[in-house]
């Protein structure tokens, strides 16, 4: 399946530590306990594949 | 002051939000934000500065000559119920930005929006022979109005449509209070910056 092309543009006040704290608050809070997500450090998120962390 | 002939990097992807900021309105202009920057557009307007020294028209001339984009919504262009005074800054800078896109140097693209067909002629006739757009007060109206415009001015064809980005902002927005809780925000007084950090951060993550 073709995956759709999304592309964000960034606006001028915007704030890049903000929003790292914003994709680990949004992450944690779909998977809840679930450990469907691993935090990396940096912000990044990964999916593992439903093992629980 | 000295006028701006060059390009801002963004220019093609600026969008000029010229809005009412009430509550009544908040549901239709979250949607026109949720909208644009999931259009891949950049949303500007006079919220988003917050250094106060700055005289309010030089800032929002700042902002107009860097959008190429304009989306002007008359709808709130009625009389003040505690004063008795019409509000007059949404024609106003529907006109600065018409003024803009006819003398100025560089391209530009605007939408009017109002609740009501023809209701412009009673408050602002001259802009008759426009083609102005109708939300009736309903933000997934006016969702579906604002992509479709953007898709046709912008040439762009990897807008989604308006039905499935109204379905992404309903999931955002039933997010949106549980986002606050873990940022220790106040849903109600969400400036206009940390409501677009939220929205590109959540479009960021979402599939």
């Amino acid at each position: 399946m073709s995956k759709s092309v999304r592309i964000l543009r960034s606006h001028p006040n915007e704030n890049p530590s903000v929003q790292r704290r914003l994709e680990k608050v949004i992450i944690k809070h779909r998977d809840g306990d679930s450990g469907q997500y691993v935090i990396k450090k940096g912000g990044d998120s990964k999916r593992s594949h439903g093992k629980k962390k | 002051m000295a006028k701006k002939s060059s390009l801002h990097p963004d220019y093609s992807c600026n969008v000029f939000i010229n809005c009412p900021f009430d509550d009544a309105y908040k549901p239709i202009l979250q949607a026109l934000y949720f909208t644009i920057i999931d259009c891949g557009f950049i949303p500007r307007c006079a919220l988003e500065a917050n250094n106060s020294d700055d005289i309010r028209i030089e800032k929002i001339l700042n902002i107009i000559s860097e959008c190429k984009f304009g989306i002007h919504d008359i709808s709130r262009t009625e009389l003040d119920a505690a004063t008795g005074l019409p509000r007059f800054n949404m024609p106003l800078e529907l006109g600065m930005f018409i003024g803009c896109k006819r003398y100025g140097p560089n391209e530009k693209s605007y939408l009017i929006l109002d609740s009501e067909k023809y209701r412009f002629r009673e408050c602002i006739s001259d802009i008759a022979g426009q083609d102005i757009k109708i939300h009736a007060d309903s933000p997934q109206t006016a969702v579906r109005v604002v992509r479709d415009w953007l898709r046709e001015k912008s040439q762009r064809t990897t807008l989604p449509s308006g039905v499935v980005i109204w379905r992404k902002f309903e999931q955002f927005e039933a997010e949106l209070p549980n986002i606050c809780a873990g940022m220790n925000w106040d849903i109600n007084e969400l400036s206009f910056i940390d409501y677009f950090n939220s929205i590109k951060t959540w479009l960021g993550v979402t599939p």
